[in-house]
């Protein structure tokens, strides 16, 4: 099916109810998943990638039960199936020491810290939205709107 | 002082004592409280006490007594007075109780004993042992007062920090008062128009989103999104708005075929219901903290009222929050009666406990971490358990942890409201209650019983 996916990871589900809302702008381009746990990701993740979709973004939140976000995203990393997919660590309480270990164990995209500005997530989804169209050789033409154009004419002012 | 370091017990004196201090001629009682020596006051008497207890004083900056040593029976005293040129005393000598001691004078003839040994080479090992013993109090008193001063810094920074967050209790108590009031006018004005202006019977989903909010899991919500995209061929998106509102079969049937804009609509009508909900719960979890915060800064003062003890143990946990992200928090409470006390009293014992329980269970991170908080009636008393998973009490330390100045803390920033599992105990004492802790890796409780007035009269005449 090939469809775009945005993923959601947070265990608080007013929190992840404001983030969902807030990435209604990319509705269009992709549908937007929440998970409630790391597990509930990593199945749906399995399910996106046995019907052909594709995990564009995850944003996680960092302190979760069971598996964390850093965890979680770590093991999503050490995955080749999803080795373009972009990630987000959505954090409320980072410590020198996490924020080493998501970057260097988790290689995260992006670090966002808590309460976050909604300009300022839409901006980050956006251009990681628009590396990984670009990354998975996919046609944007139709979704020009929702994507990073700065990040667009880079890509085509590098390749001609 | 159990410990006496006693010449008699350390030393040989059997000689000195036979030779020198057996005239009968030469001895004297006193009283309890009589004064034996002065500062500056002339000495040339060597003692040994042969009952008795005698105390030395100097006097500190300010002009308080201050014990510097205490000699009992086959001890000597006046031993600085009398071997100096001077013959003065340096410290008062008081009985502490009655006294019986023996003497010798300055002029006192010495004479070698049998072996040929002189009274000097008796007396040096009693001296050095006099030396030994005096240096050895000025240890432990310097040793009390570092620990004194620690105590007193700790105080002081939880003064402080106390005082910090009752002011920023007290600030904020004030704007969240604002948005909890201004919410449920908002949420009510809300409703009210609403209903009144519904023409599109769109009030129910409004309604259903205030008072619901998120009511159904991401999980929940997926599996619906899935069935209405199958069932009747719905968009994706529009079908996860459908989706969270949580509609029965027959209350979806009739919304099947409506046009996107109108599904549209009744989301934004459920998403503002919402949103109320949420502001609403935000705003009084806030107050909450707030209210057991100022709660627990009011410890020390009189405040008697009846104490449930549940209520507590919410406020506690809400405190402790910060120290469990990623916990997962049970909580088995049974109906108890209440109690008469002081509720910042109960926030803080269970505080002190449920913190340390997070602290403890963050540093292993081999299991998912668990706290269990369980009350119930017991015996004609009221028992409050809280049980966590973490690595256990190390066992060098789990018979003193009620003793001041232990911590199991192995790393990290540690002040919070750490007051220190000796102060819990006094608390949980001072209500006639119990506490105890049964730890090994894996499983730490700590158990705490409160007797309650099965008749609920104090007033006895």
């Amino acid at each position: 099916m090939d469809a775009l996916f945005i993923l959601c990871i947070d265990d608080q589900r007013e929190v992840l109810d404001a983030i969902s809302k807030d990435l209604a702008p990319f509705e269009g381009l992709c549908q937007i998943e929440e998970c409630e746990s790391a597990a509930e990701a990593e199945e749906l993740l399995e399910e996106l990638d046995a019907q052909g979709d594709l995990p564009a973004v995850l944003i996680s939140d960092h302190v979760m039960p069971e598996k964390n976000g850093v965890e979680f995203l770590m093991d999503v990393n050490r995955d080749s199936r999803f080795a373009a997919t972009k990630k987000i660590l959505l954090t409320g309480l980072a410590t020198h020491q996490d924020t080493i270990q998501a970057i260097n164990l988790a290689a995260i995209d992006k670090y966002i810290e808590k309460p976050w500005k909604v300009e300022h997530l839409l901006a980050t989804v956006r251009t990681l939205l628009t590396e990984f169209v670009l990354a998975k050789g996919l046609d944007y033409s139709s979704y020009r709107d929702q994507l990073d154009l700065p990040t667009l004419l880079a890509h085509l002012s590098k390749n001609g | 002082m159990a410990e006496q370091n006693t010449v008699a017990s350390c030393v040989d004196i059997t000689w000195l004592r036979e030779a020198y201090f057996s005239d009968p001629d030469k001895q004297i009682r006193l009283e309890k409280g009589e004064v034996l020596l002065r500062p500056e006051g002339l000495n040339e008497r060597l003692y040994l006490i042969l009952e008795g207890t005698l105390v030395g004083y100097i006097q500190d900056d300010a002009g308080e007594p201050f014990e510097i040593f205490r000699s009992s029976e086959g001890t000597f005293v006046g031993v600085y007075s009398y071997f100096s040129k001077k013959h003065r005393s340096y410290s008062t000598v008081v009985a502490e109780a009655p006294c019986l001691l023996a003497y010798i004078d300055k002029d006192q003839p010495t004479f070698p004993d049998e072996q040929g040994r002189t009274f000097a080479e008796h007396f040096l090992p009693v001296i050095v042992h006099e030396i030994y013993t005096r240096q050895l109090l000025t240890q432990r008193v310097s040793l009390a007062n570092q620990r004194a001063l620690k105590h007193l810094l700790r105080a002081e920074k939880m003064a402080t920090l106390g005082q910090l967050a009752a002011g920023l209790a007290h600030e904020l108590n004030n704007a969240i008062g604002v948005i909890q009031r201004k919410t449920e006018w908002l949420a009510d004005r809300l409703n009210e128009y609403l209903k009144e202006k519904d023409t599109r019977n769109m009030y129910p989903f409004f309604d259903k989103g205030f008072r619901k909010g998120n009511w159904l899991s991401s999980l929940e919500i997926r599996k619906r999104k899935r069935e209405l995209e199958r069932r009747y061929g719905m968009d994706p998106i529009l079908a996860k708005k459908l989706a969270k509102i949580g509609l029965s079969e027959e209350e979806m049937k009739p919304l099947a075929s409506l046009s996107p804009g109108q599904i549209q609509r009744i989301n934004y009508y459920f998403e503002t219901g919402i949103a109320m909900h949420d502001i609403q719960l935000a705003a009084n979890h806030a107050a909450h903290v707030v209210r057991s915060v100022k709660e627990l800064g009011a410890a020390n003062r009189e405040l008697f009222a009846e104490v449930d003890l549940n209520q507590t143990l919410h406020e506690a946990l809400s405190l402790a929050k910060k120290y469990l992200s990623g916990v997962d928090v049970r909580m088995e409470l049974g109906e108890l009666p209440p109690l008469q006390g002081n509720p910042g009293d109960f926030v803080q014992v269970f505080l002190n406990i449920i913190k340390n329980a997070g602290e403890s269970m963050a540093q292993d991170s081999s299991r998912a971490s668990r706290l269990i908080l369980q009350s119930a009636i017991q015996e004609h008393q009221i028992l409050v358990e809280i049980i966590d998973n973490g690595p256990g009490i190390p066992p060098d330390i789990k018979d003193r942890i009620f003793q001041p100045n232990v911590s199991t803390k192995v790393q990290g920033l540690s002040f919070g409201l750490g007051l220190g599992l000796s102060i819990v105990q006094r608390l949980v004492e001072s209500y006639g209650g119990h506490i105890s802790v049964a730890s090994r890796p894996g499983r730490t409780a700590f158990s705490i019983t409160f007797p309650f007035d099965k008749t609920p009269t104090p007033h006895t005449p």
